[in-house]
């Protein structure tokens, strides 16, 4: 099967309704950013909180929000996280003014005391907010079991086996909706299951995960992130200048590079994605896709430039173009297919990146052809048509005529 | 068109065979390492267990902590202040501070009766002048420490903490620990697998200081800060420092906050400690007993003696836990009351055993990821890599027939070299990680289309099948060299740039593309010279 076989497309020639496109697009992002106060940043940079619980039943964000800002902590929003059946919250919180602060322990502390008084008593221990730790310090100096008494048992071993079983029953299920449910955990002897009900509890709720960045840390983590996009276009022009040896080829991709990180920025901020870590890993990635396949088509310009030396330029750009399309299809294509299934499956975590990625080949595949390819050919062409100016005011000077010959062959 | 060298057959089975018992080895020794390993660990075990987890798949808690190096210097400065006082006691010259010493040192305070010149002499005989300077301003003498001092000073509380961590996480008994220092004060501490963040929060962070200080005689305790300072005409003298406390009602249920001014001098610290266990207190509470060294028995004795029926105040991080009577001389072992919880009457015994903590820590950043989402993330990161390389597979047979098949044999093959590779290097999976390795295989099959479009070209410029291929490969390889060159010096940015998930991302980019260079140039090329090299005459390819 041949997709884009022998075809003979003119791209160049809506080379300024694709640039005048670009331009506009950059511009539209530019003007978001600027309402907007630039990228909306995650907590990663701007410093803050994100708390995720896991609830037993439908949680009511507006009672949590109320729950947690009784016990002074500011709250951003209260949303739900992932898919709706598996009862999670995500919590937001503003960057404290002072570093180290607590605030998961603050929140659970609050939402226990509200939610499920009896775990808030001093001697309750709740089995879906402790962990492997202190379930088997707990256990072995009550030892249900009394493995103390028998001589061959190691109480760390035995109970050890259980509290991991318990654990992993917990990390299957989201969190135990009773302690019935916990006993009945496959490996927990009959003693100890007695002891879980009579000695623990099972709360409405579980901590899945908790995240707290502290200013310094989201001041340094920006910087990072601004620095390596930046070292990354650089790094990216000197390359293509060694490879090419050329200024049109190597300021051609970093053009069209930047134009496919802005853009892409540009529509996060329209479409108010949050920038986190993963997302800066995304973009990354994009700055190396695109000049991939930037480089792909500028290959095969230098080696049909070498073949034919006599075409002009426009026709032998468009040629290029044209040889390379099905490759270029095909593989974006497939690299699209695949962030595709990773923005579906991949869960709420790689949600932002595969979107970047999905945006990014979009872009960076229509640069590489409408872009890249055409600012070469009018660089060129500007640089030729300067020197034959140049020839045509002095004719008679010898040096002028010799650099301006070798500009116009260079440029063929 | 060249035949199918038994070399390049070789080379391919060798890295092949490498990869899959790398994977297999570190699979086995990451079981006999691991605490809970079955006795007799089955294939899917040893499997599950090839690849280092990060934390946000394996469940976990990264922290970044900071140093409170200015504690560590106002120690030192204190510390330094006595010495000149107690040095200027035996040689008869009085030494007034004139403050209190902080971060940058203390300053001594001069009126009519001070003899400068033996106050100076004894300054620079105390104090080595390539640590401290010395500016004589009038009545006052600021004594600071010296550039060099500080950042010594400021080094070694770091390196103490990340030592003093360090024990108490390995009294944790967690497998894998990474205790980093970052920077000057900085301290990076990550506990896979552990699922009591807030344990482990008061474990590491709690400066664990133990200070028994004498009340004074007038010391209270008082209902509020304001009711002490008034007892004492509104400021406090020099040497005593209001410190706050609880008072416990009978059942011990309810805490009321109490102030009590001590004798800032400590009697002993937890320096001359030799242990600390769990014990019971008199109300069969749960309580932590301190047994001290030989010096530290020594000092004590000392002070109690000389102190009996007055208060002794046990402090730990500057609250007083409790002020019980001196009855008769106590040498080398106390108790610490509080109402303690047994978890954390552990945890308080773990922290004394392991040293205090040369400074107060902040935590600047925390990340917790439970087991259940870590758990949660594997399931869909390794069904999202599952749909997008069927995805991928079927789209290459389908449009190259037999030569998408070859490339699907190529793209396996990078897979397990990814893995094998990821896990000789002992290199962490992460969430992003496994994002990496999805687009791995989207990324690779690039270097396979270049050379089957290439192959195709060239067939249409009317070039034999066999010589289309040679073809193909010779000329797609500058194109194959400069795609990953461009891809991964974006990853080493972001490898530089990155923190833990991010850097498992850039790793496994990396390591797939390196890959993907060999196995879609040499592997794919071997597999067509196997198809076709041995028949004398090739029509057409299956492309």
């Amino acid at each position: 099967m041949r997709l884009f076989h022998k075809t003979n497309i003119d791209f160049l020639k809506i080379k300024w309704i694709a640039i005048s496109l670009s331009i506009l697009s950059i511009v539209i992002g530019t003007i978001s950013l600027i309402a907007k106060g630039g990228p909306k940043l995650g907590i990663d940079f701007t410093g803050g909180a994100q708390i995720v619980y896991g609830f037993s039943k439908t949680p009511d964000e507006d009672q949590i929000r109320k729950i947690v800002e009784a016990a002074n902590v500011n709250v951003v929003s209260v949303q739900r996280f992932d898919r709706p059946e598996k009862n999670q919250v995500l919590l937001r919180v503003p960057l404290e003014k002072k570093e180290g602060r607590d605030l998961s322990k603050e929140v659970t502390a609050a939402l226990t005391k509200a939610l499920f008084p009896e775990g808030a008593n001093a001697t309750a221990f709740d089995l879906n907010l402790n962990g492997a730790d202190t379930l088997l310090g707990k256990l072995i100096a009550d030892d249900p079991e009394k493995l103390a008494t028998r001589p061959n048992a190691d109480p760390k071993v035995e109970y050890g086996r259980e509290v991991q079983g318990l654990i992993a029953a917990r990390s299957e299920k989201g969190l135990f909706h009773s302690i019935d449910e916990a006993a009945k955990t496959p490996g927990v002897s009959p003693a100890t299951g007695d002891w879980l009900k009579t000695k623990t509890v099972a709360g409405p709720f579980t901590l899945l995960s908790a995240e707290n960045v502290g200013p310094q840390v989201g001041k340094d983590l920006r910087e990072k992130g601004m620095w390596a996009i930046l070292f990354s276009w650089a790094a990216m022009l000197l390359y293509i200048a060694f490879r090419f040896r050329s200024a049109s080829f190597g300021t051609a991709a970093v053009v069209a590079l930047i134009h496919d990180t802005w853009t892409t920025l540009g529509l996060c901020s329209i479409l108010n994605l949050e920038i986190s870590l993963t997302v800066v890993a995304a973009f990354l990635t994009l700055i190396g896709y695109s000049v991939n396949d930037t480089v792909v088509v500028f290959d095969r310009i230098r080696e049909n430039r070498e073949k034919s030396k006599r075409s002009p330029l426009p026709e032998l750009v468009n040629h290029s173009i044209n040889q390379t399309l099905s490759r270029t299809v095909l593989t974006s294509v497939l690299t699209f297919v695949v962030v595709v299934v990773l923005f579906f499956l991949g869960g709420e975590v790689l949600r932002g990146f595969a979107f970047v990625m999905i945006i990014g080949i979009i872009v960076g595949t229509y640069s590489s052809i409408f872009i890249a390819a055409p600012l070469v050919v009018l660089w060129e062409e500007w640089k030729q048509k300067r020197a034959s100016l140049k020839a045509q005011a002095k004719p008679p000077s010898a040096p002028a005529g010799v650099k301006s010959g070798k500009a116009a062959a260079k440029a063929r | 068109m060249n035949k199918p060298t038994g070399w390049r057959v070789g080379v391919t089975l060798a890295v092949l065979l490498g990869s899959v018992g790398a994977y297999w080895w570190r699979g086995h020794e990451a079981l006999k390492k691991s605490p809970t390993a079955p006795p007799n660990p089955t294939i899917s075990d040893v499997l599950r267990n090839g690849l280092k987890l990060g934390l946000d798949l394996r469940g976990g808690i990264h922290l970044v902590m900071q140093v409170k190096t200015t504690d560590a210097l106002r120690v030192e400065a204190q510390d330094t202040l006595e010495r000149l006082k107690d040095e200027g006691g035996k040689r008869g010259v009085s030494v007034i501070p004139a403050g209190p010493a902080d971060g940058t040192g203390f300053t001594l305070g001069i009126d009519e009766k001070t003899d400068a010149a033996k106050l100076k002499d004894l300054v620079t005989a105390v104090l080595p002048p390539n640590a401290w300077s010395i500016d004589q301003r009038g009545r006052e003498w600021k004594i600071s420490f010296k550039d060099s001092e500080r950042i010594t000073i400021e080094d070694q509380a770091t390196r103490q903490a990340v030592e003093t961590i360090r024990n108490r996480v390995d009294a944790l008994g967690v497998a894998e620990p990474v205790i980093q220092r970052q920077g000057t004060d900085r301290i990076v501490v990550e506990i896979p697998g552990v699922d009591d963040p807030s344990r482990v929060k008061e474990i590491i962070g709690t400066t664990g200081l133990l200070e028994l200080k004498l009340v004074d005689d007038r010391g209270g305790p008082f209902p509020t800060m304001e009711a002490a300072r008034s007892a004492y005409g509104g400021t406090v003298p020099e040497d005593l420092e209001i410190v706050e406390g609880f008072n416990e009602d009978a059942d011990a249920r309810t805490r009321t906050p109490v102030w009590y001014v001590l004798k800032r001098a400590a009697a002993v610290t937890g320096r001359d400690m030799k242990n600390a266990r769990v014990d019971r207190d008199k109300f069969n509470q749960p309580a932590v007993m301190f047994f001290l060294n030989a010096q530290g028995a020594l000092k004590f004795g000392k002070v109690t003696g000389e102190n009996i029926n007055k208060r002794l105040a046990i402090v730990l991080d500057k609250r007083v836990q409790s002020a019980p009577n001196i009855n008769s001389q106590i040498k080398e072992s106390g108790i610490i009351e509080g109402n303690f919880t047994p978890e954390k009457a552990d945890a308080l015994s773990l922290v004394l055993r392991s040293g205090a903590l040369p400074a107060e820590m902040i935590i600047l950043e925390e990340r917790t990821v439970g087991p259940s989402l870590g758990l949660d993330s594997i399931k869909k990161g390794v069904l999202a890599s599952i749909v997008g390389m069927i995805c991928v597979f079927f789209a290459m047979v389908f449009y190259y027939r037999l030569s998408g098949a070859n490339a699907v044999l190529a793209l396996v093959l990078n897979a397990l070299i990814l893995l094998g590779a990821m896990a000789y290097i002992n290199a962490t999976l992460t969430l992003p990680g496994i994002a990496g390795f999805i687009l791995t295989i989207g990324m690779a099959v690039d270097s396979n289309v270049l050379i089957f479009e290439r192959i195709r070209e060239e067939m249409d410029n009317g070039k034999a099948p066999k010589a289309a291929i040679d073809l193909g490969f010779k000329r797609a390889w500058g194109t194959i060299v400069d795609t990953h060159v461009t891809t991964i010096m974006a990853a080493l940015f972001l490898f530089q740039f990155g923190t833990g998930p991010v850097k498992g991302f850039a790793v496994t980019l990396v390591i797939g593309l390196l890959a993907s260079v060999f196995t879609a140039v040499f592997v794919s090329h071997l597999l067509f010279d196997l198809i076709y090299g041995p028949r004398e005459r090739v029509e057409t390819l299956s492309i």
